[in-house]
């Protein structure tokens, strides 16, 4: 067989011959004069080899192609063109095709070595394409306790609940918790957002649990023996206390309210997140055999030593008021945010007037503000030195906010308070931008001469809140009264004694406070001679692959799920949940946005 | 006298890279040579079958250090016509103009290299001096100073303003050329040199065709064999002939090297004048589906790239030849016949890159 066909783009002339006319053909090509160039193999698998013997005369390219059975020897051409002995030996290495007739033969020792194995170096190449990889995608990377977004949405695309919470567990144990207060930084980074708004990523999330009940995965690893304090009850305590537990220690909470929770419980208004809730989340991490003992303020890390107790994870937020420091501020008409969310959510009685003024811009303004209307107030108002644009608080929160009637006066910060009566005198003066700070956000500049007066009910001053940390635990305290901690193992100047949460970071989310947890309980395993892996069920991720350019012009065109939201004028009446979840048609939809950008394409 | 077998390599100071030779010899003569290569392979060949084909540029650039613009140069002209696309005619330019510069930073490398082989130390350095100003001149152009990353499949990735082609580029340029004029005589004329170089290993015209010995060998050897000949990337447009010598001994392939860096220059300038203003990329809009073959001219000859593509986005065979790998046959004819003590000199002249071959 000759048959003469280019399949090689730059090449002059191709043959393709049997093995058995070969030498004749490449005798004729050395009769007219070329040079031996190279030769390229390449294994087909079952049907053999394939080689191409190029040839050069004058710049041009001539190939010589034949195919080889298996188990076939080659006719060597390296008598007939000497330099073709080192190919021929290469690809006798890479390869193990035989050579019969060689001008030298070097044995295997070409491009192996004596010590080496005798195996070919190169295997078939792949038919199709190899299985493609995962990477990290925006959103898992812009997620503070690094869930797997894009694989939990394709197990709730599937059906699979259990398996899907299950997965956001290997990260973050509070998962109906975070599906409800979870600041959503994933959202952000979704880059659906190129093309139209983000995936609801969070309420995805929350629909997964709700699907899924709080009958989960009981399953940890046999007694280690060893306990571990911590102190505070918290999303980092609970995170950390969870992962703990998983993996054998006998873990203890100890919780200053007479409720566990932390801020979830005092700092999180109840129609953000129902106490029930909170409850059922809580009993999956208690189910373990975590203990709780609430009323137990902790005030020194040795007396937890002096127990059993081998280590201590810090982890007790922040909950002092942070003051503004104005004449006027002790006043009993003017309220402290924090106290006045604890009082609330732990059922005291609060009461506030008809005119409420709320300090501040982040999100415990606003919850104080949405609070304060709960309780009866008319009219809120919220004070906030800079502009929208500077707003710590989350856009979600600020729109929830103004849906509800709730007004928001920019550029102006309270500066004297005056008891006159019943009512408070509020002194506010107004701002203006200047040049950026060193968070990047432009400082407010007051204006002279502009200060004009309001008359309110009460004042909740909710400026901020910072850790309160006695000196008597004896681990370094650093700023705004914050805990030194290493931000990866969470470590404190002393030796077992681990701090992590809003007592290291100040006031942050509750997310990071449970990555924070979960980091934690890593150093502290290690820290007791463990090897630091956590012990979370393996769930299996659905292997089937779509290719992201066939899905994606498809995908773009689904416009985002608008989730249902009770009445604003019926939800200022009571504490009861404002959102009101996915429904399955809504949760179908919203899975079908993914990109999946979580495929190395 | 009774045969004595004398390893050679694969540490030796005079090559950095690892080659094994059993020199068998008898008195001081060579009376045969066997080589074993093999100490560095890497297995880039499989590897350009995992990378999408879009990511090889980046991975064969490393199969060497010195020429490594061209790997990616020969690489993305073999995807490009298994792509059946054409390159826009500016990135051609640009990619002459890199080209050229990496023959003249790896020619200055060799020939200092060959210095410090005689022990002529200042010259060495004198020479890597002037390579400095090679290397400033890429990283001024890519931000790199030894990989160029610039070479991506459908054009270049970066382009270099005009008026800094014609202005400090140039003027660099025109530099290296007086300090290589300068430097030239003071190699090429020394006694010592000539006594180390000039008969030593003779490579006949016969032999250099028969033996497949390319680039500078094939050159130093009377053979007028360039790839640039082919007309590949913008040469076609260049006008230019290969600098050929008739002696075949390692004198006259240092001589091929030392003219070949004056006419990299000419060419760079060349092609400064002659640069075209259009787009420097054009997105592939496909997957390469079809087998393609291209060559170019390294600074060591002729780079062979064949590739295959499956319709997926990665390649069912990359197979590299570099053009230390088509040179060790004629060095295996070379080096019987010379005493043991010019085994150095004879195997540098070959200029030879064990990573290259080795891949």
């Amino acid at each position: 067989m000759r048959e003469e066909r280019i399949s090689t783009i730059g090449v002059e002339k191709e043959v393709l011959v049997d093995l058995e006319e070969f030498i004749s053909e490449v005798e004729k090509m050395a009769g007219r004069g070329a040079r031996f160039v190279t030769a390229s193999c390449r294994d087909l698998g079952e049907e053999g080899f394939e080689i191409i013997y190029h040839f050069d005369i004058d710049h041009k390219v001539e190939n010589i192609r034949i195919k080889v059975p298996k188990g076939r020897e080659v006719p060597s051409i390296s008598p007939i063109f000497f330099p073709a002995l080192l190919i021929e030996n290469e690809i006798k290495d890479m390869f193990g095709v035989k050579f019969i007739g060689m001008a030298i033969d070097f044995d295997s020792k070409l491009l192996l070595h004596q010590e080496a194995p005798k195996i070919p170096l190169l295997k078939p190449s792949w038919d199709k394409e190899p299985a493609p990889e995962r990477k990290i995608p925006p959103c898992r990377e812009a997620c503070p306790a690094g869930i797997d977004i894009p694989g939990y949405i394709r197990l709730i695309e599937e059906g699979k609940y259990k398996e899907a919470v299950e997965l956001i567990r290997q990260q973050n144990p509070l998962v109906a918790i975070s599906g409800r207060v979870c600041f959503a930084p994933c959202e952000t980074k979704c880059r659906q957002t190129i093309e139209q708004s983000p995936l609801s990523i969070r309420l995805l999330k929350r629909y997964a649990s709700d699907k899924a009940g709080f009958d989960l995965d009981k399953s940890k690893k046999p007694d280690t023996g060893k306990k571990v304090a911590i102190v505070g009850s918290g999303p980092a305590g609970l995170s950390c206390a969870f992962y703990l537990a998983k993996l054998g220690h006998q873990v203890v909470i100890f919780e200053a309210l007479p409720k566990p929770g932390g801020m979830l419980r005092v700092g999180i208004p109840d129609y953000r997140l129902p106490q029930d809730i909170l409850e059922a989340e809580i009993k999956t991490i208690t189910d373990l055999g975590v203990e709780i003992r609430c009323n137990q303020k902790v005030e020194s890390v040795d007396e937890l030593f002096n127990q059993g107790f081998n280590a201590v994870f810090l982890a007790l937020g922040a909950h002092q008021n942070v003051e503004m420091g104005i004449p006027g501020e002790d006043d009993e008409k003017v309220l402290n945010c924090v106290t006045m969310l604890r009082r609330v959510n732990l059922g005291e009685k609060v009461e506030v007037g008809e005119k409420v003024g709320v300090v501040g811009g982040g999100n415990s303004a606003i919850d104080a503000a949405r609070v304060a209307l709960r309780l009866g107030a008319k009219e809120v108002t919220i004070f906030y030195r800079r502009t929208r644009a500077e707003m710590p608080a989350s856009p979600e929160e600020v729109e929830a906010a103004l849906e509800e009637g709730i007004k928001i006066e920019f550029l102006c910060a309270p500066t004297k308070i005056e008891r006159k009566g019943d009512k408070l005198a509020v002194t506010n003066i107004k701002m203006k931008l200047g040049e950026p700070d060193e968070s990047g956000r432009r400082r407010p500049v007051p204006i002279e001469g502009s200060e004009y007066t309001v008359e309110l009910d009460n004042l909740v001053i909710a400026i901020g809140q910072r850790p309160e940390v006695s000196e008597k635990l004896g681990v370094n305290i650093g700023r705004g009264n914050r805990i030194e901690a290493d931000a990866m193992s969470m470590k404190t100047s002393r030796d077992g004694v681990f701090a992590g949460g809003d007592v290291r970071t100040g006031p942050a989310s509750v997310v990071e406070a449970v990555a924070d947890g979960r980091k934690a309980a890593i150093a502290i395993d290690k820290y007791l001679g463990g090897d630091g892996r956590l012990y979370v069920p393996e769930v299996p991720y659905p292997q089937q692959f779509v290719m992201r350019r066939d899905m994606k012009e498809a995908r773009k065109q689904i416009p985002r799920v608008e989730v249902k939201k009770l009445d604003p004028k019926e939800r200022v009446k009571n504490f009861n949940e404002v959102e009101l979840g996915f429904t399955d048609e809504q949760s179908a939809q919203e899975t079908k946005r993914c990109w999946r950008c979580d495929w190395n394409e | 006298m009774a045969k004595t077998v004398m390893p050679f390599g694969p540490q030796h100071p005079v090559l950095p890279e690892p080659i094994h030779l059993t020199l068998v010899l008898e008195d001081d003569i060579v009376q045969e040579v066997l080589p074993n290569i093999g100490y560095c392979h890497r297995g880039i060949e499989k590897g350009c079958e995992r990378n999408a084909y879009w990511k090889n540029p980046r991975l064969v650039e490393h199969v060497c250090g010195i020429c490594n613009f061209m790997h990616a140069q020969a690489y993305c002209e073999a995807v490009e016509k298994a792509l059946e696309m054409e390159v826009p005619p500016r990135a051609k330019y640009l990619r002459v103009i890199w080209a050229e510069l990496n023959r003249i930073r790896s020619h200055l490398l060799w020939l200092g290299l060959l210095a410090d082989a005689f022990g002529f130390e200042s010259l060495f350095m004198q020479f890597w001096r002037i390579r400095e100003k090679s290397v400033f001149l890429i990283e001024k152009t890519t931000g790199n100073r030894i990989i160029f990353s610039t070479c991506v499949v459908g054009g270049v990735n970066k382009d270099i303003p005009n008026d800094y082609l014609r202005g400090e580029f140039t003027k660099v340029l025109k530099e290296i050329k007086a300090d290589v004029e300068e430097l030239l005589p003071v190699l090429l004329k020394d006694p010592t040199v000539k006594a180390r170089c000039v008969g030593k290993g003779v490579l006949s015209k016969e032999d250099a065709h028969k033996l497949g010995a390319v680039g500078p060998t094939a050159r130093g050897s009377g053979l007028r064999q360039d790839m640039r000949l082919t007309g590949h990337a913008a040469y076609g447009e260049l006008d230019f002939e290969p600098v050929v010598e008739p002696d075949g001994d390692s004198y006259a392939r240092a001589l091929v090297r030392a003219k070949e860096v004056l006419q990299s220059i000419e060419l760079i300038l060349e092609a400064i004048g002659k640069i075209p203003d259009t787009e420097i990329f054009i997105k592939p809009d496909h997957w390469p589906e079809k087998e393609a073959f291209s060559r170019i001219e390294q600074p060591r000859g002729e780079l062979i790239y064949y590739v295959k593509g499956n319709g997926t986005r990665y390649l069912e065979r990359c197979k590299i030849r570099t053009p230390t790998f088509a040179n060790i046959p004629p060095l295996l004819a070379m080096l019987p016949g010379c005493e043991m003590a010019d085994v150095p000199i004879i195997t540098l002249s070959i200029d030879p890159c064990i990573a290259c071959t080795e891949r």
